[in-house]
């Protein structure tokens, strides 16, 4: 019984910062991990553009090869894009009409 | 001083009675002539005192026979004002549960109510939206060369539109479902079922009969009550559910919220379809056993048939979950051993 009762205690005593939270407190961590993810996928696109133009110089004849490695840059650009422009496209899309 | 009275009345009869004949005993010697002298029938008299007495012992006997039925009546009188009153209070209190089962039954919750806790909700989903472009953006960098997985990232990012424009919209959704849901019951409302929210319908009604209704009414209210609770909750879920089945990986989890929302939902038609069986069923009994036996019958029906719903939803919803656990028990699990070896590791870090 006494354990219940400190339990609801703790509980309650915490439930006042609980409620004290932001939807910012909520955001800041995500808004990090954003932050540190757009760094390393830009890193790797330029990875991957460079190993797609590496491809693309020596497909040479290989037209297949050639079409795989322009189409891998262009999804690295897409790729970028849309990491980049996310911020933007979620604020379009979730903006009050 | 009673003896003397006894006494007297007799002596003065006597004296009133030969009155006229001393007086007249007395004139004769003075006038010689006079009024004749007055004859008493004393057997008429006696005739009529008998008569009389008969009379009066007939309205006694007729004053005792109404006496004795009075008394003999007082207790069914008494029980009859007892069970009159209680036929009442129960014909009442039962007229103010059909209402309320009428609106349960009826009308659905007004979503506006969770309108604030919705809002709520959104934004913390909203947080997420960025993480799940990351991801897409991601799988377009890292699919490029494989053309299974530049499928899998278009889809993903369709996928991820859809996802944001169905979530920012679900309350309309979920207001249009329940909408829906009330229109269509409307529709078969009048049916011929609605005699049962009727508390004329119950006029004739027993004491033990009465009861049995406001038990099956109670019984019924209280599954009602619990499915618009959960309606309500759907508020808030029907988001959640949208947000996890456009992920892949909880795919699942929004299933099952869909599942449990949709079989809530249906609740409601079971029950008016329930009800339009019983009240055909008591049009097409005759008497007493149609009009109140039937009634108590549907709603311990509806009332039976909810909770096996309700108890449906949620075992099928756990068992999923159970289903699905190991997949969130593995992530835990790694998420866990990644903290502990970070921690361990920042432990050696600082002790060095």
């Amino acid at each position: 019984m006494k354990k219940k009762i400190l339990i609801l205690t703790i509980l309650l005593l915490v439930s006042q910062f609980a409620f004290a939270a932001t939807v910012n407190d909520i955001t800041a961590p995500i808004t990090k991990i954003y932050d540190l993810i757009k760094g390393i996928v830009a890193v790797i696109g330029i990875i991957a553009i460079t190993i797609a133009g590496a491809m693309y110089m020596f497909s040479g004849a290989n037209i297949q090869q050639r079409e795989n490695a322009k189409s891998m840059v262009s999804y690295a650009i897409i790729g970028l894009v849309l990491v980049w422009v996310a911020p933007l496209i979620v604020g379009y899309l979730t903006a009050p009409v | 001083m009673k003896h003397i009275i006894e006494l007297f009345i007799p002596l003065m009869m006597g004296l009133l009675l030969f009155a006229p004949y001393m007086q007249a005993a007395s004139g004769s010697g003075d006038s010689g002539g006079g009024s004749p002298p007055i004859i008493i029938d004393f057997g008429g008299v006696i005739g009529a005192v008998n008569s009389n007495a008969q009379s009066t012992e007939q309205k006694l006997d007729h004053t005792t026979n109404i006496l004795g039925n009075a008394i003999g009546a007082i207790p069914k009188g008494i029980f009859d004002l007892l069970t009159g009153s209680i036929r009442n209070s129960l014909r009442e209190f039962n007229s103010s549960l059909l209402t309320l089962a009428a609106l349960l039954v009826s009308v659905n919750p007004d979503p506006m109510l969770m309108f604030s806790l919705w809002q709520a909700i959104i934004t913390v989903i909203s947080c997420f939206y960025l993480l799940v472009f990351l991801v897409v953006g991601f799988k377009f960098l890292m699919g490029g060369h494989n053309i299974q997985k530049r499928e899998e990232a278009k889809e993903s990012l369709k996928n991820a539109v859809i996802m944001i424009i169905a979530v920012q919209l679900s309350f309309y959704f979920y207001q249009l479902f329940l909408e829906l849901a009330t229109a269509i019951t409307q529709f078969l409302w009048v049916t011929g079922f609605e005699q049962f929210f009727m508390s004329t319908t119950y006029t004739g009604a027993g004491i033990f009969m009465l009861i049995a209704l406001s038990a099956s009414v109670i019984g019924a209210l209280v599954t009602l009550f619990a499915r618009y609770l959960f309606l309500l909750m759907g508020v808030i879920l029907f988001p959640i559910g949208i947000f996890l089945y456009l992920i892949p990986s909880f795919k699942n989890w929004g299933k099952i919220i869909f599942n449990f929302i949709g079989i809530v939902l249906a609740m409601q038609f079971i029950d008016v379809i329930l009800l339009v069986a019983t009240g055909q069923i008591a049009l097409a009994l005759v008497g007493e056993i149609g009009v109140e036996f039937v009634p108590a019958l549907g709603f311990i029906l509806m009332g039976i048939t909810n909770t096996v719903i309700l108890v449906y939803a949620v075992v099928k919803s756990a068992m999923s979950v159970m289903d699905n656990a190991p997949m969130l028990g593995m992530a835990i699990g790694a998420l866990s051993g990644q903290v502990g070896m970070i921690t361990s590791a920042l432990g050696k870090g600082g002790s060095k």
